[in-house]
């Protein structure tokens, strides 16, 4: 039975099921808080794993890291610019997540009523 | 400190620095803050752009005393200034990754002030007071002793009173910044510094590279036969050998330093001014990238220094090698304006990072430490805003009272004291108390006290204090520890202490409190 604000039945059908998506639940807040703790963890848990590694490695054997492999590049160098690739790698895949959660944080608001960052 | 055997050029150097004097004055009575009520500390309410707060990040984590440190390190011992390098810029990364976004949310005015909203006792307040200002006390001494020291040479002025004149004259210029600036003052001058800074290192660097035909190649080359190292400047072990202790100290450098430099209480205390959400970081991007940049430029400075100079007259002119930028610009353009130029630089690097220590420490006393400490969620009134520049002034009388006798000290000491506090206790309890629910007031207690205690222990009984020539005492010998960064123990064992005060406390914590808390930080709050 059609209610008298309704439209037409007909109009349910006019938008192509394939372009229908069924409105998504709120984020669960809990789950927020532990996806930005995670994500913070999960990166900053990269690097310093990664840095500690390194000042080990370096520590440890000074003296196999100076000969030289290619001009004036020690194994040292390439060690230390791997390094700077973690960095970079850690640096990027924390910004893409966080942009992810920050997008999810935005549906929770929209989904769930006025909020406020104060 | 400089030998006498550097080349300064006095007169030039003074008529160039009164002139930057007056640039100084212009840009003290432009970022006066008036009548605010809210300029001493970091607030949500202070404007700005992300890129403007990122600038003034990465300007706080380059102090003077690192800035010349880094390139007399890099020209003197190869790579094991690089890794020095590499290490401040890694522990700004681990500050945007771990520290910033859930620090910022928790908004306050002061670190005390973040986290009295999960420990409202009076106690962890104070005592995260207490460390703040065991860093900052001797990063200020620090930073005024050495610029003092480096004015005097280079403009001329011999012997110990004219040093004291310009520690004097320096300290109190720097700490009526502070005192009149503020945050907001202190934030524009750190953005004018590093722009300053970028250009003067831009200019040097394209000079370097322009000697070596643009070829990194051939620099590394000529400053690895320069060094007098030869292929051991290519890698580590020159500033520590390959013996245990050796192995240990250098290990505990690399650790505290990545550390130490996340959670210096100027840098956290600049994050809190940081606009909120996608823009804090945006912010400490700007932040990484620039002090990248800064330490690419340093790096082939450094390595110029050693290629142009030469390892064994830099050493000469200053065995620190603290001086070789100065000696670098010197090389590059003798006579001219350049050595004025860096020194201008030095000098405004250490305006900025005095007056920002000092406004971190008076806010911290200010907020935290007075009798009736000021609720988290709640502003600065106009009386603790008066309180806080009052306790600007008189830290800032300090400091400078410190620092004249400090001049014919082992500076080292003050740097590795600083360094290992905020290390082996600001590190662990901002880490734990903004990350783990489990942390409880105990926990942060004894992680606070227990890990300051142990590091004033080691540092008491290290070969910096006695010893040894270069000790601070170098005629005493009551040392029984061969580390001289120990942190590589005190890190360790802050992070442990943190654990098992939580683990032991039979109150506990309540994890759904901290996790309420923490959802409401990140969501915001429901206005309807």
């Amino acid at each position: 039975m059609t209610a008298p604000h309704q439209g037409p039945a007909g109009e349910f059908f006019r938008r192509p099921p394939t372009s229908y998506t069924a409105p998504a639940a709120p984020p669960d807040p809990t789950h927020l808080l532990a996806a930005a703790n995670g994500l913070s963890r999960r990166h900053g848990g990269r690097l310093l794993t990664g840095y500690l590694l390194f000042a080990a490695t370096v520590s440890a054997a000074p003296s196999a890291l100076h000969h030289r492999i290619t001009g004036h590049v020690s194994p040292a160098l390439v060690l230390l610019l791997l390094q700077l690739a973690l960095v970079v790698w850690t640096l990027v895949g924390h910004h893409r997540g966080a942009a992810r959660l920050e997008s999810d944080i935005e549906n929770h608001r929209t989904a769930d009523g006025p909020w406020s960052v104060s | 400190m400089i030998a006498a055997g550097a080349p300064p050029v006095p007169h030039l150097n003074l008529v160039v620095f009164m002139l930057f004097l007056g640039l100084c004055a212009f840009l003290w009575l432009f970022t006066g803050s008036g009548t605010d009520d809210a300029a001493m500390f970091p607030g949500q309410d202070l404007p700005g752009k992300a890129w403007h707060s990122g600038l003034a990040i990465s300007g706080d984590s380059l102090s003077a005393v690192t800035l010349m440190a880094l390139v007399g390190l890099i020209a003197l011992t190869g790579y094991d200034g690089l890794m020095l390098s590499l290490g401040c810029v890694t522990g700004l990364v681990l500050l945007t990754l771990l520290i910033a976004d859930p620090l910022r949310r928790g908004g306050g005015h002061t670190v005390g002030d973040s986290l009295a909203r999960r420990f409202p006792e009076r106690s962890v307040r104070t005592a995260v007071a207490l460390v703040t200002l065991g860093v900052c006390v001797p990063y200020l001494v620090l930073q005024l002793t050495a610029i003092g020291s480096l004015t005097s040479f280079v403009l001329g002025f011999t012997g110990s009173a004219a040093r004291t004149a310009c520690i004097l004259v320096i300290g109190v210029l720097m700490t009526s910044l502070a005192v009149s600036g503020g945050m907001r003052g202190t934030a524009r001058v750190q953005i004018v510094k590093v722009v300053v800074l970028l250009a003067v290192l831009t200019v040097l660097t394209v000079t370097v590279l322009n000697r070596f035909g643009w070829n990194p190649d051939r620099l590394l080359g000529a400053a690895a036969a320069r060094s007098g190292l030869g292929d051991l400047f290519l890698g580590p072990g020159v500033q520590y050998h390959s013996g245990s202790a050796d192995v240990l100290n250098r290990l505990g450098q690399f650790v505290t330093l990545a550390l130490a430099v996340c959670c210096l209480p100027q840098v956290t205390m600049r994050v809190l001014t940081a606009p909120r959400g996608r823009a804090t970081r945006t912010a400490m991007h700007w932040a990484v990238a620039q002090l990248v940049v800064v330490s690419a430029l340093l790096v082939v400075l450094g390595l110029g220094a050693a290629a142009i100079v030469g390892g064994p007259a830099l050493h000469r002119a200053d065995p620190s090698g603290s001086g070789s930028l100065l000696v670098l610009a010197d090389a590059l353009n003798p006579g001219g304006t350049l050595t004025s130029a860096v020194f201008c630089v030095v000098f405004l690097t250490a305006l900025s990072t005095v007056s920002d220590v000092t406004v971190a420490a008076a806010s911290t006393v200010a907020r935290d430490l007075s009798p009736n400490a000021a609720e988290p969620g709640g502003g600065p009134g106009r009386r603790q805003e008066r309180r806080a520049r009052w306790a600007a002034a008189l830290g800032g009388m300090a400091s400078i009272a410190l620092a004249i006798p400090a001049a014919g000290w082992n500076l080292l000491v003050l740097s590795t004291l600083a360094m290992t506090l905020s290390a082996s206790a600001l590190a662990p309890v901002l880490l734990y108390g903004l990350l783990w629910p489990r942390f409880t007031r105990r926990g942060a207690l004894w992680c606070l006290y227990g890990s300051s205690a142990l590091v004033l222990l080691l540092i008491t009984v290290s070969p910096l204090i006695s010893g040894g020539p270069a000790a601070a005492f170098p005629d005493r010998d009551f040392h029984w520890t061969p580390l001289a960064n120990p942190g590589l123990v005190t890190v360790p064992v802050g992070f442990a202490l943190g654990w098992l005060g939580s683990r032991l406390d039979r109150r506990g914590t309540d994890p759904a409190r901290h996790a309420e808390l923490a959802t409401a930080a990140l969501l915001g709050h429901r206005t309807g």
